[in-house]
């Protein structure tokens, strides 16, 4: 998958309907411009929803400036994608007195699978950054607690299930299509 | 068989104490096992007892396809029954998978891991199915233990158009 | 007796795990509890004992079977997953569904509200063990899953909604019927009202316990009732409101519940109103059901797209996001459930409370109805081992209780 396949997923909205979200858009572009990246930044057609891209290495002073400026303290989740050559955590925030949805995402390089944590200014991040570091192999460094917390003990390190290019190496997902009970000792 | 043995057997159909399990289910089954228990259905009528043990219990009643970090501690449990026990698979999940064949995570049946006796089939199976089903295993058990009560007369099989016929059942 | 040789004997340390044997969600959880003597001072919980790979195994499957295997994530909030799944593949192909369908789509989630509730509060019931009431609510809540069934045709994953609206009408005579059984099952929830807030043995046991203070809650995340029963004012419905949530938000006779209490007592009574909430709710939009169709077409393939669906579970907010890419297939979707954001407040409602409160503050985020939990006690100095179900820790809790709380 390239990258020319994810520039068309972003449907950004017309401005009429979408005042508010344009409003707060164009704010953050104002102050934060130099670490927007203008790809993945656009309005959503849904009601509500704004999505940010910014420098993977900035991160937390993106998120410190939204929770000082807008009152951003609803975190809600942290998705992960696989883009091919990147890999892509998406940090999902709500802004309760706006009520816009905003979300912030990184791009961060498969060869070097790296990023800040933010756990530590965002508490409530703790669990889904050690899930994305297992599911996807995403690496938020300075998390206080990392620790298997979805897979099994015996799951081997090096392999992230969510990523696209994991292909079954053990024949799990064949084990579980069997009929009739299994001889057990 | 022995006199005193007999009466246990016979006290072991009468009361059988069931455990409840999860192997990864949905809680769909589970709250449908603990509705049959409530007042509406009420398995107790039939002596069943839930219990909190694996070691107190004759018979373990299984939900979900048996995830892989649970299924070292379903045959421990499993283990720790006193015999003689018996495994009821409760829902589709636990019967064969269900939805959730093919997951990396998953066995796919309770029977993958340990031996089971009954299925109950359902997604969820309704509280009357699960009450049915505890009732059939009651009745191969005391068959097999030899303390069935004798039939005093012949079972004859529910006619559904008759009963339509004279207004007993609903169409 | 003199008192200058006496010492302070500080009680060991002592590290109690429960679980991970725990009938749940989608996140079953172990806790591991530290206690000195009977005050826990640390808690820790492990999840992922029920991961099924939901997630990986979607990426092989069309958006109506996702639809079905979304609805099995949880089966006590079925409809929400079903419902928000559906609702995101609608945003994502941009179609608009009938006006209809909305109202029977949130009419179905508000049921499922309805009987989540009830069940959450038998389940506290029988956690202090005043296990009457328990049986009474779930009788009671035998009537809401009737009306479920009869609206959707099953008790549990009702399967209601499909990719463009809902598959069952509601006739006229089911609307009446739904109407009257409404008002019965109103009028047994203020019964329990009055009995939660009257009843001693219910309210002794819930007051001052478990205490989330606002702050922690903003901070930890905390969603639901546990959030709103410490005066977060979090609550999609109100918020960022979807299908018919939009006309009962604009009807201004709903608001939110909030309750400033911020201990489990709080959390009861959050989730004992709302059920009577909802109850109105439900009222207000079988009087209100548009005629119409009750479903669109929405072709199999849907647009490249990423959409993020909210919706408010009985337990809190579920976040959907659900990136398509122009196949029938979803590219990518990632699931929250509401009990996932509720972890991390949990270590702080357990920090500082007894031992014998832990049942009933684990359930009051409602992680799921734990009936059979097991519980091993692990003594660190003497490495004692010690197992002991969950049951019988209530049991003991009840006893301590009668000896030593001295409010009865
Ligand atoms: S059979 Fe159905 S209801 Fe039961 S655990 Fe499986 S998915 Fe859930």
């Amino acid at each position: 998958m390239s990258n020319q396949d994810n520039v068309s997923i972003f449907r950004p909205a017309l401005e009429e309907g979408h005042e508010d979200e344009y409003a707060l858009l164009n704010q953050i572009k104002s102050e934060m411009g130099d670490i927007i990246i203008e790809e993945g930044t656009y309005v959503h057609i849904q009601p509500r929803r704004v999505f940010i891209q910014i420098r993977p290495d900035k991160l937390r002073d993106f998120v410190k400036y939204m929770q000082e400026k807008h009152g951003m303290w609803q975190f809600s989740t942290l998705s992960g994608r696989d883009l091919g050559n990147d890999l892509q955590a998406n940090y999902h925030f709500f802004i309760n007195d706006k009520k816009i949805a905003v979300t912030i995402r990184i791009n961060v390089p498969r060869t070097m699978p790296e990023y800040q944590s933010i756990t530590d200014i965002v508490p409530a991040a703790e669990f889904v950054e050690n899930e994305l570091r297992e599911m996807f192999g995403l690496v938020p460094v300075g998390h206080p607690n990392p620790r298997r917390c979805e897979l099994p003990e015996n799951w081997p390190a090096d392999e992230f299930p969510l990523r696209k290019d994991w292909q079954d190496p053990r024949g799990l997902m064949k084990r579980s299509q069997t009929t009739g009970p299994k001889e057990v000792k | 068989m022995g006199f005193l043995q007999k009466l246990i057997n016979k006290a072991r159909v009468k009361s059988p104490y069931v455990f409840h399990f999860n192997s990864g289910s949905c809680n769909g089954c589970d709250i449908e096992i603990l509705a049959a228990l409530m007042p509406r259905l009420d398995l107790e009528r039939f002596g069943v007892k839930l219990v909190g043990s694996p070691r107190h219990a004759d018979i373990m009643l299984i939900t979900g396809p048996v995830t892989e970090q649970i299924r070292p501690r379903l045959q421990r449990i499993y283990e720790q029954m006193a015999e003689p026990k018996f495994v009821v698979a409760v829902g589709s999940c636990a019967c064969s998978g269900g939805v959730f064949r093919g997951g990396y995570n998953v066995l796919g049946g309770v029977d993958q891991a340990i031996p089971v006796t009954a299925y109950i089939p359902g997604c969820p199976p309704k509280p009357t199915a699960i009450t049915f089903g505890a009732y059939k295993l009651l009745e191969v058990l005391s068959k097999a233990f030899g303390v069935a009560e004798k039939k005093e007369k012949e079972e004859v099989p529910f006619d559904i158009t008759a009963a339509q016929s004279e207004g007993v059942a609903e169409t | 007796m003199s008192t200058g040789n006496r010492k302070t004997v500080t009680p060991p340390r002592v590290t109690i795990p429960i679980g991970p044997q725990h009938p749940a969600l989608k996140e079953p959880g172990m806790f591991k509890l530290t206690i000195e003597g009977e005050r826990i001072v640390d808690a820790e919980v492990n999840i992922g004992y029920n991961h099924r790979g939901i997630e990986k195994l979607a990426e092989s499957k069309t958006h109506l079977q996702v639809l079905y295997l979304a609805e099995r994530i949880c089966g006590i909030c079925s409809a929400t997953h079903n419902g928000n799944y559906a609702q995101a593949v609608e945003m994502a192909a941009e179609v608009e569904i009938p006006e209809r369908a909305k109202f029977i789509r949130t009419l179905t989630w508000e049921l499922e509200r309805i009987h989540s509730h009830i069940l959450w509060l038998g389940v506290a019931f029988h956690e202090v063990g005043f296990d009457t009431a328990f049986m009474y609510s779930w009788r009671d809540r035998e009537i809401v899953m009737d009306m479920l069934e009869d609206l959707s045709g099953n008790r549990v994953n009702y399967s209601m909604n499909t990719i463009g609206g809902v598959r069952r009408n509601v006739s006229e005579e089911l609307r009446s019927s739904l109407l009257t059984r409404l008002d019965k099952l109103e009028e047994r929830m203020i019964y329990y009202r009055d009995v939660a807030i009257q009843e001693k043995t219910f309210w002794n046991r819930v007051d001052g316990v478990g205490v989330l203070e606002t702050s922690v809650a903003r901070a930890t995340g905390a969603v639901g009732p546990t959030a709103r029963g410490s005066n977060v004012p979090v609550d999609v419905r109100f918020n960022d409101p979807t299908q018919a949530y939009v006309h009962l938000r604009d009807s201004g006779e709903f608001e939110m519940i909030l309750s400033e209490r911020c201990d489990v007592a709080g959390r009861a009574i959050v989730r004992v109103v709302e059920t009577i909430e909802s109850i109105k709710m439900c009222r207000w939009l079988l009087q209100n059901l548009p005629d119409g169709p009750i479903r669109e077409r929405v072709r199999p393939r849907v647009q490249p797209n990423e959409v993020l669906a909210r919706y408010e579970a009985p337990r809190g907010e579920v976040v959907h996001y659900l990136v398509t890419n122009g196949t029938d297939k979803p590219e990518r979707w990632k699931v929250r459930a509401p009990t996932h954001a509720n972890w991390v407040s949990m270590r702080h409602t357990l920090i500082g409370n007894y031992l014998a409160d832990a049942p009933i503050i684990l359930a009051a985020i409602d992680p799921c109805f734990s009936c059979t939990d097991r519980v091993t006690i692990v003594d660190t100095d003497d490495n004692l081992i010690e197992s002991v179900p969950l049951d019988i820790m209530r049991v003991r809790a009840n006893k301590w209780y009668r000896q030593n709380g001295g409010k009865f």
